[in-house]
């Protein structure tokens, strides 16, 4: 086991990115064991090892990379081994190893977005993103932003060659984009960002507000108790404090 | 049926014949059931049922229907191919898979008409008795996934999926599957391997076709998305009625995709042969921009041999005399084209003007293909790059007259000698950009750069070459 696990961290050594701070770290769940058993009960007896793209995608969604841990976990999911799953994830071009920042663009520069301006775009949206597009090379052809926020990729054919250039961001396909329309769409990425963040500290807010209700009904219900026992509260105020305090993590759509 | 209206400014050219295209960019259609239903959808599939199984495949043997993935293989003698007193499962793989550049027509299929394809599928297995099938969906569509998925979840809900559908005792389950960004999954070995959850190295062919052995070892029919919707419409209209439209050889309706230096790009769905493409080009799609002129034209995708607009095409009338003509003249169905020495495939034309420079672009193609080579067969592995590096060289002006003739030659040597046909369609492009616009290769190349080192590692290897004595 050892053995495998070494000639892993060897092809798939951990990559640092600025991305990470807005995904949540790799762990085993029970919901994501659940999650990789419906996926594998997808495909025929016996054949589980079709499932780990399937699986690798969704470590991707929730995520945003797969990280060296991940493919032994991938492996035993699959009945398959950590080396296989190594080499799957470095073949595909679309399975990153290396965290993409919160929104991720992808840039096609293949022979119809070409024609029309799309290598042309890459400088500026690196420029914009505040990125050096000389980083940007053959064997790593995506970039993070040093706050995380960005990342761009530039990817082949999109297929939607009559319409570039075109851009992804994230989930969603920007086609005949143009200097103008990448400023618009990073003006609501920011403000989605925004969003997100003025609903997690509201979140925050209502689990504080939460806590203290539960504390002064807890406190009341102890004065109003007549022979109030000293572990009661006490046990009352860590339940309720548990309970509303989970933040939700921002997540990659 | 009511008349069809689409969304302003999305109107179909009257030259066009939306069949596979009927609901795309419709006014008030969404992807859901019961849009489909209310359109006549699932009926075709009722009526299929009743049928037997061979029956299917003999009227889709009777209708020509042709493979719309780029290799123009007749559909209905595909799904013959299962050994006979087979008794292993057979299955079944929509490859949707859309890499080829140039060629964007599955997008808008999946994307606004997902039933359509399921209905195709679903009779395809019904002819082949797949109990089993798998959609293998490109990871550049996410949205198309969800939407696939949530389709599939209807078509289940209403019986047309799961176990003894319609009460006809068939059962089908189809799975979506989706790709990681490889363009060589579009090879269907390659996307078999790649549902296997190997890495998606191409099969040796010959003398296995996937039909014989595929996925788990298996009978595999892989037919691409506009082929099952195609199946569909087949069934709709009768075998003998789609046989007597269009081309003789490639009857029925093609979805062409345009893209590059046209005023009006896009998705066209016109009966196959009955124009040409110049007509294409110059009506449909409003010629080319204003001040410019044709100056090439890929005719099938990404890997399909470039022809120049100038160039004289010889072909022979029926009566042996020899009638000169230009791409422009040239119908447009899967075989005319290919009398000239390139192909029609997948149905994406990519149209280049005056002011684009060729090695340029044969540059952008080659980085492409050595991005995309999966790295089995040793000629494409280390051809590829090596042509990227020829043809950056020439661009960058760094070239010598030598390295055209080079470039060429090494295309010449990946063709013919790889697992996959990727090996054709990686040195196609190089092989028609180097001998139809030599001139402009030549152009910018400079005797002198032969004697001069290529990089600063050329330079460093030259000192220990030399001999100072």
């Amino acid at each position: 086991m050892s053995e495998t696990t070494n000639a892993i961290d060897a092809i798939a050594a951990p990559v640092s990115s600025p991305g990470e701070k807005f995904f949540p770290k790799f762990e085993v769940t029970p919901e994501l064991v659940a999650k990789a058993q419906e996926l594998v009960a997808l495909y025929p007896e016996g054949k589980e090892q079709s499932a780990v793209l399937p699986i690798i995608h969704h470590i991707q969604e929730e995520f945003g990379y797969v990280c060296p841990e991940a493919m032994p976990w991938i492996a035993e999911m699959c009945k398959s081994t950590a080396i296989h799953v190594a080499g799957i994830v470095t073949f595909y071009p679309g399975i990153h190893r290396k965290c993409p920042g919160k929104f991720h663009f992808r840039v096609c520069r293949t022979i119809a977005c070409a024609l029309s301006g799309g290598e042309e775009l890459l400088p500026y949206i690196c420029s914009k993103m505040g990125v050096d597009p000389a980083e940007m090379t053959d064997e790593e052809p995506m970039v993070v932003s040093p706050d995380g926020l960005w990342s761009l990729e530039a990817v082949e054919c999109l297929a939607n060659c009559g319409f570039g250039p075109n851009v992804m961001v994230n989930d969603v396909l920007h086609s005949q984009v143009t200097r103008g329309k990448i400023d618009d769409i990073m003006a609501a990425c920011k403000k989605e960002l925004a969003a997100e963040r003025k609903e997690a500290a509201a979140a925050k807010k209502e689990a504080a507000a939460a806590r203290r209700e539960a504390r002064a009904a807890a406190a009341a219900e102890a004065a109003e108790a007549t022979e109030p026992t000293a572990e009661e509260p006490v046990a009352k105020k860590t339940a309720a404090k548990k309970a509303p305090a989970k933040k939700a993590a921002p997540k990659k759509k | 049926m009511s008349e069809i209206t689409y969304k302003p400014g999305k109107e179909p050219h009257p030259r066009e014949t939306r069949r596979i295209f009927r609901n795309i960019d419709r006014e008030g259609y969404d992807p859901s059931i019961k849009c489909f239903m209310k359109d006549g959808g699932y009926q075709t599939l009722k009526k299929c049922l009743k049928m037997e199984p061979a029956d299917i495949t003999n009227e889709v043997k009777k209708s020509g229907l042709r493979g719309r993935g780029g290799a123009g293989f007749p559909t209905g003698v595909k799904w013959t191919f299962i050994p006979k007193g087979n008794t292993k499962p057979v299955y079944l793989v929509c490859n949707c898979d859309e890499s080829e550049p140039g060629t964007f027509k599955d997008r808008f299929i999946v994307h606004q008409d997902p039933h359509q394809l399921i209905e195709g599928m679903i009779i395809a297995c019904y002819a082949v008795q797949a109990h089993y099938a798998v959609i293998y969906m490109r990871e550049e569509f996410p949205e198309a996934a969800r939407i696939m998925q949530n389709a599939l979840q209807e078509a289940e809900e209403k019986n047309f999926l799961g176990k003894n559908i319609q009460g006809s005792g068939f059962d089908l389950k189809i799975v979506l599957h989706r790709g990681a960004g490889a363009y060589i999954c579009g090879e269907e070995t390659g996307l078999i391997n790649s549902i296997e959850g190997v890495r998606p190295y191409p099969r040796i062919k010959p003398p296995f076709f996937p039909a014989a052995i595929g996925l788990y070892g298996c009978p595999t029919i892989v037919n691409n998305v506009e082929s099952l919707c195609q199946v569909r419409q087949v069934m709709m209209m009768g075998g003998e009625a789609y046989a007597a439209e269009g081309a003789q050889r490639s009857p029925g309706t093609r979805i062409i995709g345009v893209s590059g230096d046209v005023k009006r790009p896009g998705v066209y769905e016109i009966i196959s042969g009955s124009i040409t493409y110049g007509e294409l080009l110059y009506d449909i799609c409003g010629g080319p921009r204003i001040g410019r002129k044709f100056k090439a034209i890929i005719p099938g995708g990404a890997s399909a041999k470039v022809m120049r607009c100038d160039e004289i095409l010889k072909d022979r009338n029926p009566d042996g005399t020899v009638r000169e003509m230009t791409i422009f003249d040239v119908p447009m169905d899967l075989d005319s084209i290919a009398k000239f020495g390139s192909m029609s495939g997948s149905g994406g034309v990519i149209v280049m003007d005056d002011t684009r420079s060729m090695p340029k672009v044969l540059n952008n193609l080659n980085r492409f293909f050595a991005w995309e080579s999966c790295g089995q067969c040793s000629p494409c592995r280390e051809g590829n790059p090596w042509m990227y590096k020829l043809s950056t060289r020439i661009c960058e002006g760094k070239g010598a007259p030598e390295d055209v003739d080079l470039l060429k030659s090494v295309a010449d040597n990946i063709c013919g000698r790889t697992v996959c046909a990727f090996g054709e369609a990686c040195s196609w492009p190089t092989q028609a950009f180097t001998t139809k616009f030599r001139e402009e290769f030549l152009a910018l190349t400079k005797p002198i750069n032969a004697l001069k080192p290529h990089s600063a590692e050329t330079a460093e290897a030259r000192k220990f070459l030399t001999r100072e004595d």
